[in-house]
């Protein structure tokens, strides 16, 4: 039988018994009859009356951002942003907020959640710089700062030193005072703006590792409430640039004080080739040891976000014709790629096939992780949306001058300067859980029952089983079947019979954006010589168009974009897709995941809406139209 | 005249004015100006040149800077006295961003009190109201599967139970005292907005939203009220700051403005017109 995640067979019991006013006799009764019960989910017969009594399975998915700065973060504050953690509430949860640069903003519908997740590392220093905190003078560094930030050098005297010393790990402030003032600030914040059921703020922050300027930065995620993350200080890249260090960090605040932590890594792409690799920081191979660590403490990949998405690049998937998005390769500090090997242990594609293999090679997969997008803005505004985008930095806040500017100087070559035309407009995470609370969120994420999107806010399940049937994609009741018979994305699927298995998949469009072209399923494995393979299967297109023999599409949808108003239509693609889908190529003997991918018709970009606002005219390289899309968390085939 | 020769102002600027001519019939460099070269200066270059290539520049990278950023100094102040930064564009530009830049500061250091953001308050209390709550049943007509959903939408308002007559779409059908933050949520903004002006109590539409057409019935539709001022004064300070700085840039704009008179010049008759109206 397929190992159900979903515990709601337990809990059907607990619920007929709130139905039935909780008489003993009939608790027990019940229990013992509780595997019967299961198997008449779907059919007609029923216990109860109403037949929603029991359902225990996520019916909601939540939209919101894991990775926004604030101007408690160094990189931000002393270039501009003004803007903290209760402003990013606020702004996230629909209100309407005065940007750093004097803007007026707003979303178009609230965010359900957000974490603030400022740099841990001198967690605060900008705003204590601002209100002359009496600690922060007290301290020689903190004093020689504030002058400096007096003297209108904030960016120049401080920030650009501080960077440089803090990228070779040297805290300059050294004051747990100051650390532990700034920290309580930002679980304030987030306790006063925690609205359960209607919007989450979560307590976290960022651990930036960067050894020899590589991208090898996590986010810490907090299930807790201040009452329990107050026990702690983030551990900070000063601690220790060594992400095995901050696991150790994580399991003593879990030991310790009851509580639950996980991290989530980002930018692969700017990590230079260590984001995904198979060797430790100390130059040992990985082993099972690590392995087992790595997915007990990161179960997910912050996939997309503004610096680059972070799927797969064009050179490592040459027959994807929808590879090129968002492709940031040319890291700053480094110059271009060599060769495209690096790319291998950069990339979220790969890297889950490179799991399959450490997985025969060590026994444990060390990189089977779910997908999340964010944003990764230093504005305090979680502003991703295309024509409502908010910046990466305040200086790339809306303005007619903003796409020209450098946003990221190359120590090496000006052809290597990061522009800020070249950002994405970042992501938002999708989380499928049972009520939106701090709690239901984590839990969800523990289980990787999420999804990634580059800004939309599309609907998108997904389930493998061995018994699935055409028509139970067109049931009424396609969850609740969906997750009584199979298992949902994030998961394991084993005891197998040697059959192909089963996926059902349901994509909505997001209801104020664009419609889908097509929902397409990406497998990978790893072959009887143990090399790496990859494939793509389009399991449902819009507007009629054919799937070939070899499961493609080659058909574009067209576009309805005019790049000159910034303006689309849906007279293409499809509202909603519903499909199911079995693998013709399946091999029982061998290890496979399997990921969605949705994509919606072509749309604006943020350049195409700032050049019809500001009437600006922009070299045609620059990207006016795209597709935006979801990657949802893999589900993993395993043989006996 | 012979009253100006004896005031004592006159003999000041006179001695100033001799001063001025024998310091200049003596000093043969003429019209010099200071360009400092200090530590200060030093250590800034240096933390550049540091960012840009991660190392200390050498004794020669150093004077090389230094002499770069002298030359720019001297051309800087010449540009200056050839009066070239008049009429640039870019130059114009920047002074006005400072000069708005400083308006704002003024502005924020104008905290209001407390009476002063409560009468706000009263005054743009729209801004301040809860999302209306809805109890009503929807229907789904699908662009992807009928020809023409519209007209099928219209043909099921005469029908006696419009109900039978829907697609499926897993979304919610049934609402029942929810707000309109969580309908908005499932069928998008568009489709909120176009409730608020329909009719309650019977099937109405083709409604709008994202992933078709909608026909709605309405059965209870109960206004939410105002937001308590205790509990967004935040989002009223923030409304009338911003309110307060655009007021006060205008206003300071307006009373800059009475200094300057505006010659209007030009040959269009439309746009003369719409300018001498405006100043």
């Amino acid at each position: 039988m397929i190992k159900m995640k979903h515990t709601y067979l337990l809990a059907i019991p607990a619920l007929l018994l709130a139905a039935c006013g909780g008489s003993e006799e009939k608790v027990t009764n019940l229990t013992s009859n509780s595997e019967a019960t299961v198997t008449s989910i779907t059919s007609e017969k029923r216990d109860n009356y109403s037949p929603f009594v029991g359902d225990d399975y996520p019916q909601d998915v939540y939209f919101g951002d894991l990775h926004l700065h604030t101007s408690f973060s160094v990189d931000a504050g002393l270039v501009g942003c003004k803007l903290g953690p209760e402003d990013a509430y606020r702004f996230a949860s629909g209100e309407e907020v005065v940007t750093s640069t004097g803007l007026k903003a707003k979303l178009n519908r609230p965010l359900d959640f957000l974490m603030v997740s400022d740099h841990g590392t001198n967690l605060g220093i900008p705003p204590m710089l601002w209100e002359a905190d009496p600690d922060l003078l007290a301290n020689e560094i903190g004093k020689k700062w504030y002058d400096l930030v007096q003297e209108g050098k904030g960016k120049e005297g401080v920030y650009l030193p501080w960077l440089q010393t803090t990228m070779k790990g040297i805290d300059q402030i050294k004051s747990e005072k100051i650390m532990r003032n700034a920290w309580t600030r930002e679980m304030d914040a987030a306790e006063k703006y925690n609205q359960p059921g209607v919007f989450t703020a979560i307590i976290g922050y960022e651990w930036t590792s960067m050894p020899g300027g590589n991208n090898l930065h996590r986010v810490v995620v907090f299930k807790d409430g201040k009452e329990k993350v107050n026990n702690i200080l983030p551990f900070t890249a000063f601690d220790s640039q060594d992400p095995e260090d901050l696991w150790k960090y994580m399991s003593n605040y879990e030991q310790k004080y009851g509580g639950s932590v996980l991290a989530i890594p980002h930018n692969g792409n700017m990590s230079d080739g260590l984001m995904f690799s198979v060797e430790r920081m100390n130059g040992e191979p990985i082993d099972a040891e690590y392995a087992t660590n790595r997915m007990k403490w990161e179960p997910l990949y912050e996939v997309t976000q503004i610096k680059g998405d972070g799927e797969t690049h064009p050179k490592l998937s040459t027959t994807d014709e929808f590879a090129d998005y968002g492709t940031w390769d040319i890291n700053p500090f480094k110059g271009p790629a060599e060769n495209t090997k690096r790319y291998e242990t950069e990339y979220a594609r790969t890297a889950l096939q490179i799991g399959l293999q450490q997985k025969q090679k060590i026994g444990v997969n060390p990189f089977k992780f779910g997908m999340i997008g964010s944003t990764d803005a230093h504005t305090g505004l979680t502003g991703w949306q295309e024509n409502n985008y908010m910046g990466k930095f305040p200086s790339s806040e809306p303005s007619a001058e903003r796409y020209e500017e450098v946003l990221i100087p190359s120590p090496l070559d000006k052809k290597y300067d990061i522009m800020t035309w070249m950002e994405v407009a970042g992501g938002l995470t999708a989380v499928w859980a049972k009520e939106n609370t701090r709690e239901a969120l984590f839990d969800a994420m523990q289980q990787k029952e999420t999804y990634a999107t580059t800004g939309t806010r599309l609907r998108v399940r997904f389930f493998a089983g061995w018994e699935y049937t055409k028509q139970d994609a067109t049931r009424s009741d396609f969850a609740k079947n969906a997750y009584a018979n199979g298992v949902p994305m994030g998961s394991d699927l084993t005891d197998g019979n040697g059959k192909s298995p089963n996926f059902l998949i349901q994509a909505m469009k997001d209801p104020d954006g664009a419609n889908l072209d097509r929902v397409q399923v990406i497998k990978g494995w790893v072959d009887a010589n143990g090399e790496r393979q990859e494939r793509i299967y389009d399991v449902a297109v819009s507007d009629g168009r054919v799937i070939d023999k070899t499961g493609r599409c080659k058909t574009s949808v067209g576009s309805t974009v005019n790049v000159k108003e910034a303006t689309y239509d849906n007279s293409i693609g499809s509202t909603s897709m519903t499909t199911y889908w079995s693998d013709p190529d399946f091999d029982a003997a061998l290890d496979a995941v399997y990921y969605v991918r949705v994509l919606e018709i072509p749309t604006p970009t943020w350049l195409a809406y700032d050049a019809n606002f500001y009437k600006l005219s922009m070299p045609k390289e620059y990207p006016m139209t795209h597709q935006e899309r979801a990657y949802t968390s893999p589900i993993w085939y395993a043989p006996k | 005249m012979k009253k100006i020769v004896k005031e004592p102002l006159f003999h000041f600027l006179l001695i100033g004015a001799i001063i001025f001519l024998v310091y200049m019939m003596v000093n043969t460099e003429q019209n010099t100006q200071e360009i400092v070269i200090d530590d200060n200066l030093v250590n800034e270059l240096a933390s550049k040149w540091e960012l840009k290539r991660n190392r200390r520049p050498t004794l020669e990278e150093m004077e090389g800077m230094i002499n770069q950023y002298v030359e720019q100094e001297v051309l800087y102040q010449e540009a200056l006295t050839m009066n070239l930064d008049h009429n640039d564009e870019i130059v114009k530009r920047r002074l006005a961003q400072k000069m708005e830049f400083i308006s704002d500061n003024m502005a924020e250091s104008l905290q209001p009190t407390l009476e002063m953001l409560e009468s706000y308050y009263e005054e743009h209390k729209d801004n301040y109201a809860k999302a209306p709550i809805y109890s009503m049943q929807v229907l789904y007509f699908s662009e992807d599967k009928r020809e023409n959903a519209s007209a099928d939408a219209l043909a099921a308002l005469n029908h006696e139970n419009p109900l039978e007559l829907g697609d499926n779409i897993s979304l919610p059908s049934n609402y029942k005292d929810e707000s309109a933050f969580k309908i908005t949520r499932d069928y998008g903004r568009v489709f909120t907005n176009a409730l608020d002006s329909l009719e309650t109590g019977k099937w109405v539409g083709p409604v709008q939203s994202g992933f078709g057409i909608h026909l709605v019935n309405i059965l209870e539709k109960k206004a939410a009220g105002y937001y308590e001022f205790d509990d967004i004064a935040e989002k009223v300070s923030t409304d009338y700051n911003f309110d307060a700085s655009n007021d006060f840039k205008q206003e300071l704009i307006a009373t800059l403005l009475k200094n300057y008179s505006i010659q209007i010049d030009v040959e269009d008759p439309s746009l003369k017109k719409e300018l001498d109206e405006k100043y």
